[in-house]
């Protein structure tokens, strides 16, 4: 199934220096950083789209890691975690922080399908009885993951996004003139590519220029951690 | 008109039990399968309860979770004819293999450098369900984490995808392990009851975290039929709601919970009066407990149907509670006989009514709940005969 793209937000770090300004000062300071961009992105999305949201679906590959880090960084001190951490930890609760942000009370449901995860987002979204679907892909910079993948693909660790949040509100109506996108489901392969730092994000990252752009394109994702590869087709 | 999608197979794992015939039958005896801690160091007092799972095949697997998915999955696919069908899996975790990250944290240099990068890899919950496509030749993938409520999701999401002809079977696993994150994240938020669950009771004070996994084979009628393939039963309805309310209490007046239960029943085509019923999600939380009910008495007015919370018995298992507890409410339907709430022994005035006591009940259609952190609810529909 297709969906028509009724509007889009996104937020890249990298080259927004400014972007938490537009924060309340309350999820600045509160909530780690994956989730403020979720939340911006979100925002830019709803307020360019005619129709509101009535569900959510988010994908992440590592969620809020960062917290889930020190979580269990403090547990190997023998000290204990701290409530806030886990809570941040929870790799859904992102997802219903939007919903709670933004009012909407429809399905919430989380993909962790590192790469392909944009595909499963998508493809999740044709399955629900909801109409309109705010799609969040977000993933943030993790230092743990520098170490290990610099040694695999540094060119790429140093000219890709790291981090960063893309929302579109996605409609099952098939609206002329809009673009639509589509999905196949991630399927398990001898991988054809090779592991890419910013997970989720690389294929997102594609996406939003493609759109940007109006023209259509096909992204191939691949993810060797789960040895899977999907498409992601956008086109008028 | 409903679309009523074939269970052909499933498969559990909890302190129960490994096999979920042999789980259920024992948590009908009424006894607990929850014991002190013993997997690992406890840096907080006295030792919890938890449900934890003793004796199980690791032999083939990376992580704990991956291990207790692998168990439910051969079961419930066992003597069951998949060649010649599109086959995907859909697995409901929330940890996955995070107990790679606590290791790494405990390594010393020379192990983790021993690891090396694949214990980062399998850190991601997705990796788990790209491991286990491949163990079982399953031709697509998806992974949900969406807390508590996954394993509902799961089999819900798997019956539009055979519904909508993208797949002629899914295979559905939910699946959590034992972390020292989620015990002590759950201790640190103090929902912790030392003494074990008593869901529903007046005196509850939290939970008693287990681990488990549950595998649902699902199958398109027109595969079902040619395989000669007896449905064990069918799943007919399914809601997915958020509560928009807070990021770990329910709403006080369950109103996402019911506005998921509404939403299951109309998907189902039936009504409220048609349910025989209720596994709830039943925590032993003095929030979830509340609201689970207050829920459940907004839709069902004053024909509350029979209502049981079996996490007295192997303690709430996180994403992996609404996969196993629906395997367990299908060996109800064909055992018609429901389990004990263990642990509840005093109606609380706050909540008026008490779980149904355990025995014989004819069982047709049966609702299950599941409520996760985030506001997030589920509720599944599952039947004897096609609706």
């Amino acid at each position: 199934m297709k969906l028509s793209i009724l509007s889009f937000g996104a937020v890249i770090p990298s080259t927004e220096e400014n972007w938490q300004d537009e924060l309340a000062v309350a999820i600045k300071r509160r909530t780690p950083k994956i989730w403020q961009m979720s939340h911006l992105a979100a925002a830019r999305a709803i307020e360019q789209s005619d129709k509101k949201p009535t569900a959510v679906i988010c994908g992440t590959t590592h969620g809020a890691l960062n917290e889930s880090a020190k979580f269990i960084d403090k547990l190997s001190k023998n000290d204990l975690g701290s409530p806030r951490q886990f809570l941040f930890s929870v790799h859904n609760n992102m997802a219903g922080k939007i919903a709670l942000d933004f009012n909407i009370k429809g399905a919430n449901i989380t993909l962790c399908d590192s790469h392909t995860s944009l595909a499963s987002a998508i493809i999740t979204a044709t399955l629900l009885k909801d109409e309109v679907v705010l799609l969040v892909a977000a993933e943030e910079h993790l230092d743990v993951l520098d170490e290990i993948y610099k040694d695999h693909d540094s060119k790429k660790l140093s000219t890709t996004p790291k981090e960063g949040a893309v929302a579109l509100i996605l409609t099952k109506e098939d609206i002329s003139g809009v673009l639509k996108i589509s999905a196949t489901p991630p399927k398990p392969t001898a991988c054809e590519g090779k592991a890419e730092y910013s997970s989720f994000f690389k294929p997102v990252f594609t996406m939003l220029n493609a759109i940007e752009a109006k023209e259509g394109c096909l992204i191939k994702s691949f993810s060797l951690s789960a040895e899977a590869s999907a498409t992601v087709t956008i086109e008028l | 008109m409903a679309y009523s999608c074939p269970v052909v197979g499933t498969g559990a794992i909890s302190s129960a039990g490994k096999g979920a015939e042999n789980g259920y039958r024992n948590i009908l005896k009424g006894e607990s399968f929850l014991s002190p801690l013993s997997l690992f160091k406890w840096n907080s007092g006295e030792k919890p309860l938890v449900g934890e799972i003793s004796d199980f095949d690791k032999s083939s697997s990376y992580s704990r979770t991956e291990a207790l998915a692998t168990n439910a999955v051969e079961e419930a696919i066992a003597d069951i004819d998949l060649s010649a069908l599109k086959v995907g899996i859909i697995v409901a975790t929330t940890i996955g293999g995070v107990d790679q990250l606590e290791k790494e944290y405990h390594s010393t240099g020379a192990e983790s450098a021993a690891a090396g990068k694949d214990r980062y890899v399998r850190n991601e919950a997705g990796a788990l369900s790209g491991f286990l496509a491949k163990k079982f030749n399953c031709n697509g993938f998806h992974t949900v984490s969406s807390a508590c409520s996954s394993g509902l999701h799961a089999i819900g999401m798997a019956r539009r995808l055979i519904e909508t002809k993208q797949y002629d079977a899914v295979i559905t696993v939910g699946s959590d392990a034992l972390l020292k994150l989620t015990l002590n994240g759950f201790n640190s938020l103090l929902l912790i009851d030392p003494k074990g669950p008593h869901p529903f009771d007046a005196d509850r004070l939290g939970i008693s975290i287990g681990e488990a996994a549950g595998a649902v084979l699902l199958m398109s009628n027109e595969a079902a039929e040619k395989r000669a393939e007896n449905p064990l039963c069918y799943i007919t309805g399914w809601g997915a709601t958020a509560d928009a309310f807070h990021i770990t209490a329910p709403h006080p007046d369950g109103d996402g919970a019911k506005r998921a239960i509404t939403e299951a029943l109309e998907d189902s085509g039936i009504k409220a009066d048609d349910i025989d019923w209720i596994l709830t999600h039943g925590t032993s939380t003095i929030d979830n407990d509340r609201a689970e009910i207050e829920a459940l008495k907004s839709v069902f007015n004053d024909k509350l149907p029979p209502f049981t919370s079996i996490k007295g018995s192997i303690g709430h298992t996180l994403s992996a509670s609404g996969s196993v507890e629906i395997v367990y409410a299908i060996e109800a339907i064909k055992a018609g006989e429901i389990p004990p709430t263990l642990g509840f022994t005093k109606i609380d005035p706050e909540i008026g009514v008490a779980p149904a006591k355990a025995g014989k009940l004819k069982l047709n259609t049966v609702l299950k709940t599941a409520f996760g952190f985030g506001g997030n609810n589920g509720a599944l529909i599952i039947s004897g005969e096609k609706k």
